[in-house]
Order: C-alpha cells, then structure tokens, then sequence
C-alpha cells in the first residue's frame, strides 16, 4: 500500500541539507552528540541516512538501482527511529520516514530479507507473537486476581515483549492502574501482536491482516481505551493503525494514564532506594513518532499546497512529558536529561538487531555513553525493547530500569 | 627611472622590460625611504610621483580612491575636509604613500575597524608583469573602470581567487599598483582621550585586547617611554625631558562619539573603559605625568602625518626597525624578549611600539632603534640577532624586509614552491622587484 | 572509463576497507539531483572517508598517479560537492571532524572540515564567543562556509563576511603537497592568514570559495568574535514550535517596513555611520513568510498580509553590553528610523523575530524556503558599496513583473535581500527566487530568469553577479570582469596541471 511513487515529492524536495543528520539547533549542546541518527553516526556515508535511503528508494523506483551487495542490511539496519523525520520536518513538508517506510516494502517483496525478519513474519503469523513461542505463554501466567473488570470498555494491552519477557511491568502496570482506582481489564487469549513490527518491516500484507483483525476485535468488543504497556504498540497504534481504517478507541501510554492519576491525587510516591541521579530515554514511538496518524489524500499543488490541507506529524506532541512529570514527582529522584532528549532522542538501537547484531550494540553503548555522561547512575525509559537493549552486555553498562516498574515499586501506600 | 603618468604608460613600461629583460623597482613614496624601498643597481625604477591624483573621496559611502603616488601628507587633510577620516598608520611621514603602506598591511591606528590585515585596503588596479591591466574585488568590472557603477570597494574576488590578497604584503614582485579603493570613516565629532600607564607592556598589551573585545576604544596604542616621548615631542630637548618623566609604558586610548549622541556614547563606552581598564588594577587618565598640558597636541598628532622636516624617527640620524606581528597570547614575552636583546644599546635609543590589530586579534610590534650613521653596524648586528632570537621564538615577521627572507623562507620549502608558481603566473618573466622575497 | 582495481586497493589500503566504498548503493547518496538545481550529478566512482590530513596527502597523490579527478564534499549540501564527470573519486572529510583548538586568548577556534555548526556554535558560545554563521543548517560545515561558499551571514553588519575572518589554513595542494598559509608557514601559529610576503590564501577564496578547484583544505583557524548574551540558549517548546529567549534589556529585534529603497539604503548608512546594531539587513519577505509558519499551507495563508503589509522589512537587531547602551542604541535607531520614513510593524509579525533571535536559531529554518515545492534559487549575490547594492535592487523591478505576472516565476517581486556588512561599508545582494518544478517549462523559465537579471545588471554596469569557482558562468562572464578567468585559469594549471581537482567543465 505504501508505493514509493507515493513519496516522489519527498524524493524529489530533498536538497541534502543535513537536518535529518544532526540535532536541531534548539537542542545543540556541544561538539559530543550532535548526531541523530544511528546508521549516519556508525557508517559516515551519506547513503547511510535518511537522505540516503531516500535517494535510493528514488533509484530503485527508477530502476537505477538494484537490491544486493549488502544493500538491504542497510535498510533494515536502520531503526526506523525518526529522528531524520521529524528534524527534516522542522523545516519541511517531507515524509522521510514514510518514504524509508516504503522502501522497505518494496524490499520486502523485490529484495532478500534478513533472515531474522522473515523469522518475526512467520512467528507473528504462527503464534500470534514476534518470539515464535506458545500463544497461552502470553497469557498463563497472569494472576487471576489482577484487579481487573470483565465489563470494563478500558483494555490494558501488553504487547509481545512485556508478555513474553517483562511480565514484571505487566504487574507493575495493573498496580497503577488499580492504585489509581482506574477499571481496566485484559485481552488475554485474544491479545495478538500489535503488528507494528511487520508494518515497520515493510510486510504489509501480513501487517494489514494482523492490523485488521485487532481492530475488528477491539472495535467489536466496544472499546473505548486502550492503554498500552509498552512504548512501541502505542506508537503503531496512533501512528500505523489509522492507515488501515478508522480507529474508535482511545489509545493512551501507562505513563500517559499514570500522570493524570499523579495530578487528580489519585497516585502518590514515595523515595526509593537509588543513589545519585537518573536519566530517562525517550522511546522514539513514545516520544517523536507518537502522534496519531491522519489519513491524508489528496494532491500537492505547485508551491507545496497541500489540498485538502495536511496533518503533519512533526513531533511535537509525542509523550515528553508525562514520564518525566513522574519521575520528578519521586521524592529525592533527580532527573537529569541527556543532551539528545524528547524528539532529538538517540535511538536505542532496538530495531537493528535483527539485520546487525553488531551494529545494534553499538548504537545501545552509543545511547548509554551519553546517558553516563549526565552523571546519572541508572536509565529510564518507557518502553520493554529499549529496556533490553540498553540492559545489552558491553561498552559503558549502567542499569537500566523500566518506568512503570519503579513507578510501580515507589507507590505510596499501594498495595504489596 | 620611469615616472609613469597614466596605467597605460605604465603597462607600455612594462610590455617594454618584459621583452628587455630589464627588472623594475617600483618606489612610490618619497624620501625618506625606510624599509619597503631599496636600490637595486641592476634594476629600473618606476617612481610613482606623477601618479598623484586622489581620484575620488566618497563621503556618503565612505571610501577614498587615490593613485599610488598620494601621500598621507596630501590624503589626510582632504579626507578631513569631508569629514572623513583615514585609518592610518601612527604618524607616517607625509611623504609615505598610502598605498604603499596599505599594501605592505602597515599597522593603523584604529584596530576596531580592522576586520582583516588588509583592511583598509579595499580594491586596486594593477598591471601585472605580461603588461596586463586588471582591477581586483568589485572594481573588476563588469566593463571598463569608466563605464562602471559599482563604487569599486568590496575587496574580494573576482571569483574565487583573492587577487588583492597576491598584491598585498608583496612588495611589488607580483604587479604594480596603480590605484587603490581605501576604506574611510566618519571623522569624530568629540573625543576623550585616555593615558593608562604601566611599568610592564604585558598588562596593556591584555588590557588593549580586551578593551578591543568589547570593541570600546576608537585609536589604541601602546609607547615605550622612548618611542612616545619622540614621537610627541617637537624636538630633542623636549624628547629627553618627557622620556624620563613619563612612565615606562603608556597606552593611549582615544573614545569617540561621532555625529549623533556623540557624549552619551563617549560616556557610556568611557565607563567600559574605567570597569575593564579596573579589572586589570589599571586607572585611566586625561593627563599624563611627564606630558602634562600636551593633551592636545598629542590628540592631534594622533590625526595626522609628521610633517616635520626631519621624520620623527630620524632625529638621531638613522632607525633600524625590527617589526613582527604576533597574537595576543605572546606579545608580552615578545616584547620582554626585544628588551632583552636589546639591552646591549643604550635604553634611550630602543623605541618600542606595541600597536593592536584586527580588532585586538593581533598585535604589531615594532623596535625603533634609533641611531647615528656612525652607530650603524652595531645597531644592525644588535638588530639581525634579535630578529632571529624572535624568530625562533615564535614571532612572525610577515612583512620581511632586507636579510629577513632567507630566514623566514627557509624554513617553508612548500610555501616558497607555491609562492614561486603565483609569481609564475603575474610576472612569467620575472622582471617585477626583482631579488626581493624568495623570487 | 571507471576505476582500474589496482587504483581502488590503493586507495582502500590508505583508509582501510571500512571507509571507501563503490557499492552502487553507497553512490547512490552522493549523486542524486537536488531540487534547486537543474542538472543531474555524475555518479563518483568512489567514495572514500579519509581521517587525517595525511590521509587526504596519499589519496591525493593516488589521484595524480592514476589521473583519477577528485571532489571533495562534507555536508553534500553544495552544488558544488558532486562529481562532475566521470573517472572521480569523491572525498568526504566528515570523519575529520575535530576541533582542534579554541584558543580563547588569541580569539581563533581550528578546525577540520568536519565540524558541523551545531557543534561549533554551542562550545564557542560557552567560552562566550560567537562567529559569523552562514544561512545553512546545523549540519553545514564550517570550514566550508569559510572557505569553499559565499561566507555572506546574517550578522554581517556589525561584523563582515567570512573571508574577512579565515587566518591560518592547512591544506593539501592538487599534487600531493601539504601546504600551510599566513603565519602557519613560519611556525608563528594560526593567528595570521597573510605572509609572510603575500598572502598564499589568496589561492583559497576570493570573493566564492574554489570549491576544492585549489586543493583540499584540511584543516583551518577562524577568528572569534564576542557573544553578547547567554553562554546557553535556553529554548522552550518542541520542534517545530521552539522558541528561545535572551534578555531583554540587552537583545532587542525591531522591524520597520519602508516604501522605497532609497529611504532603506538611508537608514542602512545612517545606522553604520552611528556604529549601532548587530545585525541590519532589508530582509526577503516572500522567506519570512515562509520561516514563520510550518507547512507551505500555512505559509499560503500568511503570504497575503505579509505580502501587504511588509513589502520591505528593515530587520535591526540590537544587542548591547548594557542597559544603558540600548538606551543609546535605541535612541539613535528611533532617531533614523523617523528621519527615513520607517514604520515599525505589526507586534505580532515582530514577536517572532524576538523569540526566534539567536540568529543561529534564525537560519536554521531557513530551509524551510524549500517547503514551496523546492524550485528556488538565489542569483546575483555579488556586493560592492550599500548604495550601489540599492540601485542593484532598484533595477529589479525593470525586468522581474514579467516573469511574476506570467506566472513563471512566484509573485514575490521584493523578495530579496540586502545586508550590509562592516557598518554599512559595503553590502550584497540576493534575489531568490521560487518556482514551480512541476510547470515542464520551468527550467526554460529559470534559465530566461537568471540571463535576463544577469543582462540587466551588465547593460547598467551593475556589479551584482556571481563570479564564482571556474565553470561555464566565469568562461562567459569573464571578458567583461578583467579577463579574470585567464587568470584563475592560469593558477589552477599551475597548481593542477592534470585538472584533477574538482575539474574545470568546459575546457
């Protein structure tokens, strides 16, 4: 569906400014990390960027370029973290994300896939999980007395990696969401991957068949919220979900819940035992590419009108505030940022691993280097695959702790 | 000796010594000749005395063309009465021509309006040594110079080569200078005029780079005791007397106001002054001791040339000058280090000026040994030492006269090459100046 | 003919495997045409990433051994930074991309090529300096500004261009040779561009830079001027919506709209002459327009009320030491302003001024001028005295409404800009224009456009034109200009006798 004649405007706008390379100028700091996005900081050419990836997408659509000769590594190397576009759309109306988006489908069906993510495919399709393990491991284990209300139109969604192998924020979420009086109930059984990592991985089709049956399953059980446990389902949720049709419910981050609650006086913390400064890591689907996707159509007319006009999604409404509005609200918790924060976020380097196990190490010590930078003795973050790949063995360790599960342990008169 | 009237004349003096063979010297000031100017009995001058018209003052777009023969002695008070004002070296001999002197990147008195060492040198008409003609920055064209609009002042270019940049500092080996565009600024209407003294150079020399940070003081320099009481006294008695009642050092600062608001501004940048000049535990004064009543005399030598008959330098007869640029960072050891090596002479006879640059990115120092014809190899050894001793410690004499090429080219075997090939292409015959710098 | 083998494992023994590379994919990002230029870019035969100057040397040396062209490129965002035929090699220095040195005493920061302004700005702004940055974004490279662009800038009133700022050069000559300009050629340090004798920068910018035509340079000083405001910028809000704010007392953006150039050119003079502002320039109001708003449907909304009420915008910023000295500074600009018939705009129009003012800050979204379909271009750029430079952008209006009321060109005809440098001393010029890329005539349109600003600036002995680096445009122009494109010519082929680096087009 994502055709790269799509986004032959965008192919054809870029002048290789630069922007989707390096922070924008609100948030420079200093010489060290100014870089933004992953592949340009690991390999240096510009092919490996999102104005590269643009530039080939334009030649394989053209017929100028073929897929090979490590070709394909690069596309899936890159995390799809959209840093490039929401800097490139700080002064453009581009889609570089999108366009990167349908170089990868075009991939997926004219080029050769990494193996590991024709592996997630077949998983997702088989067991309804990216893990390939048993679908009744991603509900089994859930107390029965969770607090949860069979009637409630609110689903707490818990994604793949928090169901598989962070079931401890899992917990840690229905403690918040009960200390918070809020009614909320499970999927369980009929919890299916979100799909976002096929959409992501430019498998479409498989994607859409995911994508669609979630929706009439949510939609036919009436509800009206949907809150998610984990960064990445948010952001396919409000970003890749609306491309398949319209979608009713409400889709909101634990964090995003957690922060109301905190201000109606619903949630209180107490201190917790940690030395010296945090920091927290903005998931990139938490954060910059987070805002709800609205279907455009329509044509481009000379000088960049757009009509009917656009929504863009340029970042600034993604979820900064919420989980650092939490943190700050620990008692003796001092939050620190990192020079790269909120929508300029260095990307964990999650998403590389199943194309460059190497590369995808790097980037983590890359984001862990400047999170020891700030002084800070732990990283938060938000979101399960950040958490694990910044809990990686290798260069510049530091614990990394995942938001909602220190949340969970500081609530203030919560029960044990 | 030719005496060149118009560009053509000379380009037809130059077409003739290419197919000749015979070198050219050019010699644009009048006598006394110092450092620029040597006889090569081997050459034929071009003397530049002819060539004397100022061609245009611009007061609105503040710029003055002049031809290579106007002196400061003619230049200075015709800008004046336009209101305008030149930034010129301090006191040039009247005779010195102020293209000359731009052209050789001479310190100017007044380092805030020095954004580059060739400012402020704008533009010039040259004729290069094939005979060719051809004007650099915004007076290149397009067309010829008569037909052309533009006021002939941005200084860079044409293209992507900055030909002003060949000329500069070249001593004439690369073409000879016809003309040139001078940058000129609005004439004070009030001035303050400050003296801070110290018994070391290395506090005003940081004091002067700051106050030039801030971009606060119109003319700066620094004097010795030496160098400022003969270059403010009228005669010999009045000199000795001054140098030993003045300080060791003295830095004259001179705040402005121009034609609006003129006090507000002298006080406001005065009160700069006072709060930096404080921070180094230095005072500003309007008088100075040793000096006292000559305030404005010495505020109006700041103005002009020396017109004196025997050039203010000259009164002993002779001057040795050693000169080098250096940053700020290294012009208090410098200077320490001229003292040192000079200390052999009698203290009265070692001038020294330290004149910030380029709004205080630089300074220009300058050792005035003044001598008799009979001291003149002592001076000269003592001179040629120090040189060296500087060299090696760092100071850069970008402008290198006499014996100084072979040491300051020595060490740049590659710099030397690419010189070579620049000269290759403005004088194939190698006709121009002929035995000067590395050609 | 493309590259023999032998010349690659050569080149790849000099970087190693990692940092040179011919995969067609890896070309793919270093040939693509950009929006605003009509001409499609030759495909380098390789890329390859050197880290040190002595890298640079033996590729170079390479380059002559096996007669392989060579263009050197950073950021990618010049036209000129492509290969421009074939049998090239396409050297980026981004790995180079240390600074070197600030030196704080002696006002100069080295730096290699690679050093993006977004990383330069911010640490000089620590130590409380500031230098002239030019209109690109965050990622264009300093040195390049400097050295191989324009160098034109914003703040150029109160300071200059950046020609006037570039001291100590280090570069690596088309054959091979590790060459050091000014006071770098004696061991006396970076301070000094000039000498010893004449300047050898001479041979890297004139009033463009050579792009590379000269040689590669490696590394080079700039000349640091002092930062009136906060060592950090504190900014609020989310991109695109960041603002920042200075203090108040001591930044103030006042914007005047006037009727004519004449009374523009006067306030330019007068403003100099009083030594006041930081910044002054007549500012492009078609851009403004589009640096305001955030998408090009927006910016269609703005345009009529920007197009009516600020056909020609006198921006002024003022930053002072002092309270007191804006007071001074105000004062006088009140003054001139009343004299030459300005009046102040609207103050939700100048707000955005003041929240955006750092002018870093300010043209970073510059590229926003892109969003209109990406058919733009800047010509003239040339400069000379504030008053010729008026009557350069008087003449626009003799040739411009044909191409505006036609629809060939977009209906801005004020859309240019005039910033004077050093006090008023002398000022340049830039008419840019946008058009529609998707109108199949436009490159015939543009290319009418540019002849005939060019023709009316010739016919009136304007200097207004772009005398660039050795191409075609200096060929034609040339014999009007001193023949300076023999000249040009005849030190490249001293410096590059085989025309290896960043080869002349036409021969």
């Amino acid at each position: 569906m994502e055709k790269l004649s799509n986004y032959k405007y965008t192919m054809d706008q870029c002048n290789h400014c630069g922007q989707c390379k390096w922070i924008h100028p609100s948030g420079m700091h200093g010489w060290d990390y100014s870089e933004i996005c992953p592949i340009f900081h690991e390999y240096g050419f510009d092919a490996c960027s999102g104005q590269g990836l643009i530039n080939i997408a334009k030649e394989i659509m053209n017929g100028t370029l073929q897929y090979g000769d490590g070709l394909e590594k690069m596309i899936y190397s890159c995390t799809a973290c959209g840093a490039c576009d929401i800097n490139c759309k700080s002064v453009r109306d581009m889609e570089v994300l999108d366009c990167i988006l349908a170089l990868r489908e075009d991939c997926a069906v004219n080029g050769t896939l990494p193996e590991a993510i024709t592996e997630r495919k077949k998983n997702i399709g088989e067991s309804h999980n990216i893990y390939g393990l048993p679908h009744s491991d991603r509900w089994n284990w859930i107390p029965k007395d969770c607090g949860e209300d069979p009637n409630s139109d609110t689903v707490l969604f818990l994604g793949c990696a928090v169901s598989y192998r962070q079931r401890e924020t899992a917990l840690a979420a229905m403690k918040l969401l009960r200390a918070g009086g809020v009614s909320f109930r499970l999927l369980r059984e009929e919890e299916w991957c979100c799909g976002g990592i096929l959409w992501r991985n430019g498998q479409t089709d498989a994607a859409e068949k995911v994508i669609r049956r979630n929706m009439d399953l949510l939609h036919g059980q009436g509800v009206r919220t949907l809150i998610t446990a984990c960064g990445e389902c948010f952001g396919f949720f409000r970003g890749a979900y609306p491309k398949f049709g319209a979608v009713s419910f409400r889709v909101r981050h634990i964090s995003e819940v957690a922060a109301e609650l905190l201000e109606k006086g619903k949630l209180a913390f107490h201190k917790l035992d940690i030395d010296g400064p945090v920091t927290y890591h903005d998931p990139c689907l938490l954060g910059r590419l987070s805002e709800e996707y609205v279907p455009w159509k329509g044509t481009i007319h000379s000088y960049g009108l757009h009509e009917p006009e656009k929504v863009w999604r340029r970042g600034e409404y993604g979820v900064y505030d919420a989980p650092r509005m939490l943190l700050r609200s620990i008692p003796g918790l001092e939050l620190r940022e990192m020079p790269r924060n909120c929508e300029n976020a260095f990307c964990c380097g999650a998403h590389a691993k199943d194309a460059d196990q190497e590369f995808a190490l790097k980037t983590a010590a890359e984001r862990r280097r400047e999170a020891k930078s700030t002084g800070a003795g732990c990283v938060i973050t938000a979101c399960p695959f950040c958490e694990e790949a910044l809990s990686e063995p290798g260069e510049n360790a530091l614990p990394c702790v995942e938001l909602t599960r220190l949340l969970a342990d500081a609530l203030e008169g919560g029960e044990e | 000796m030719w005496y060149p009237e118009t560009t053509e004349h000379l380009s037809e003096i130059i077409r003739k010594a290419c197919e000749t063979g015979a070198g050219l010297v050019p010699l644009s000031s009048g006598p006394p000749h110092l450092h620029g100017a040597s006889v090569n009995p081997e050459a034929e001058t071009v003397c530049f005395e002819k060539m004397n018209r100022i061609l245009k003052i611009d007061r609105k777009n503040r710029y003055a063309r002049v031809e290579a023969g106007v002196s400061f002695g003619t230049l200075l008070p015709a800008l004046a009465e336009h209101g305008l004002r030149a930034n010129h070296p301090f006191l040039p001999r009247a005779g010195k021509s102020v293209a000359a002197s731009m052209l050789e990147r001479e310190a100017v008195l007044v380092p805030k309006y020095q954004y580059d060492y060739t400012d402020p040198l704008l533009t010039a008409e040259v004729v290069y040594g094939t005979g060719d003609v051809f004007r650099t920055g915004s007076a290149a064209g397009p067309g010829p110079v008569e037909e052309l609009k533009a006021d002939m002042v941005c200084p860079w270019g044409p293209g992507s080569i900055d030909f002003l940049r060949f000329l500069c500092g070249a001593q004439g080996t690369m073409g000879f200078v016809t003309w040139t565009t001078l940058k000129t600024e609005i004439r004070p209407s009030e001035s303050e005029l400050y003296f801070i003294e110290a018994e070391e150079p290395e506090v005003l020399s940081k004091l002067a780079a700051k106050l030039l940070f801030k971009r606060v003081p119109d003319d700066c320099i620094i004097l010795n005791a030496i160098a400022f009481s003969a270059a403010f006294s009228e005669d010999t008695r009045q000199e000795n007397l001054m140098r030993e009642k003045t300080a060791r050092w003295i830095m004259i600062c001179r705040i402005s106001g121009y034609e609006r608001r003129p006090q507000e501004r002298i006080r406001i940048y005065s009160g700069y002054l006072k709060d930096i000049a404080a921070s180094y535990s230095l005072r500003q004064g309007t008088t100075l001791s040793g000096a006292e009543g000559l305030e404005t005399f010495i505020d109006s030598r700041l103005d002009d040339c020396d017109r004196s008959d025997v050039y203010w330098k000259l009164r002993r007869g002779r001057v040795r000058e050693i000169l080098f640029l250096c940053p700020p960072s290294r012009a208090g050891l410098l200077t320490k280090m001229l003292e040192e090596r000079t200390k052999v002479l009698p203290r009265e006879n070692v001038g020294i000026i330290i004149q910030p640059q380029v709004q205080g990115r630089a300074f220009r120092i300058e050792c005035d040994l003044f001598h008799s014809e009979s001291e003149k190899e002592m001076f000269e050894n003592c001179a040629l030492e120090g040189e060296k001793a500087l060299f090696a410690a760092g100071a850069y004499f970008d402008r290198p006269y006499g014996k100084l090429p072979s040491l300051v080219y020595q060490t740049d075997p590659v710099g030397v090459q690419a010189l070579k090939k620049v000269k290759s292409v403005f004088d194939p015959k190698g006709i121009l100046n002929p035995g000067k710098l590395c050609f | 003919m493309s590259m023999t083998l032998e010349a690659y494992k050569e080149l790849e023994a000099v970087v190693g495997e990692r940092n040179i590379s011919n995969k067609p994919w890896v070309l793919a990002g270093n040939r693509a045409r950009t929006p605003e230029y009509p001409f499609e870019y030759h495909s380098p035969d390789a890329i390859i990433l050197p880290g040190c100057t002595e890298e640079v040397q033996e590729i170079v040396r390479i380059c002559n051994r096996h007669r392989i062209c060579f263009v050197v490129t950073v950021s990618g965002a010049s036209v000129d930074a492509y290969a421009n035929r074939g049998d090239t090699v396409l050297i980026d220095l981004r790995r180079m991309n240390r600074i070197v040195e600030i030196n704080e005493e002696d006002r100069y920061a080295v730096i290699e090529p690679g050093v993006r302004h977004v990383q330069l700005y911010p640490e000089l702004r620590k130590k409380g300096f500031t230098y002239v940055t030019a209109a690109v974004g965050p990622g264009g490279s300093v040195l390049a500004n400097y050295t191989s662009t324009s160098g034109d800038n914003h703040n150029q009133h109160g300071a200059s261009r950046a020609n006037r700022y570039l001291l100590g050069v280090e570069m690596v000559t088309p054959e091979g040779e590790i060459l050091r300009t000014g006071s770098l050629q004696t061991g006396s340090g970076w301070f000094c561009p000039d000498g010893p004798g004449p300047g050898l920068r001479g041979l890297i910018k004139g009033f463009f830079g050579s792009h590379g035509q000269m040689g590669i340079i490696t590394r080079a000083a700039i000349a640091l001027n002092p930062c009136k405001g906060p060592r950090e910028i504190r900014t609020e809000g989310h991109s695109p919506h960041q603002h920042i704010y200075l203090d108040s007392e001591c930044s103030k953006v006042r914007v005047f709209n006037y009727k004519s150039l004449d009374d523009v050119r006067e306030a330019m003079l007068r403003i100099g002459e009083a030594e006041i502002g930081s910044t002054v320039m007549k500012f492009f109001y078609l851009t403004l327009a589009v640096m305001m708003t955030d998408s090009a449907n927006e910016f269609h909304k703005l345009w009529p009320r920007i197009r009516r009420e600020l056909p020609m915008p006198l921006v002024v910023h003022l930053a002072t030491e002092s309270p007191e000295e804006m007071a001074y500074e105000e004062g006088i600009l009140n003054d001139i302003v009343e004299e030459t018939g300005g009046v102040r705009i609207a103050p939700d129009l100048e707000n955005w001024w003041n929240e955006h003012m750092d002018f870093f800050m300010v043209v970073s979204v510059l590229q926003r001028t892109l969003r209109l379909g990406g058919g733009w271009m800047p010509i003239k750029l040339g400069a000379d005295s504030v008053s010729h430079i008026v009557e350069v952008g008087k003449s626009i209006s003799e040739f411009i409404y044909d191409y505006t009321d036609t629809g060939k060109i977009f209906d801005a005809p004020e859309n240019f800009q005039i910033v004077p440098m050093e006090y008023g001393h002398f000022a340049h010029i830039e008419l840019l224009f946008m058009y529609d890329r998707t109108d199949p005539n436009s490159g015939k349109n543009v290319a009418e456009f540019r002849k005939t600003s060019r023709y009316t600036d010739l016919k009136h002995h304007y200097h207004a034109e772009t005398l660039g680096c050795l191409n075609e445009t200096t060929e034609l122009l040339g014999p009007l200009y001193c023949n300076y494109h023999l000249w040009m010519r005849a030190l490249k082929n001293a410096f590059d006798p085989e025309n290896l680096a960043n080869p002349i087009l036409k021969e």
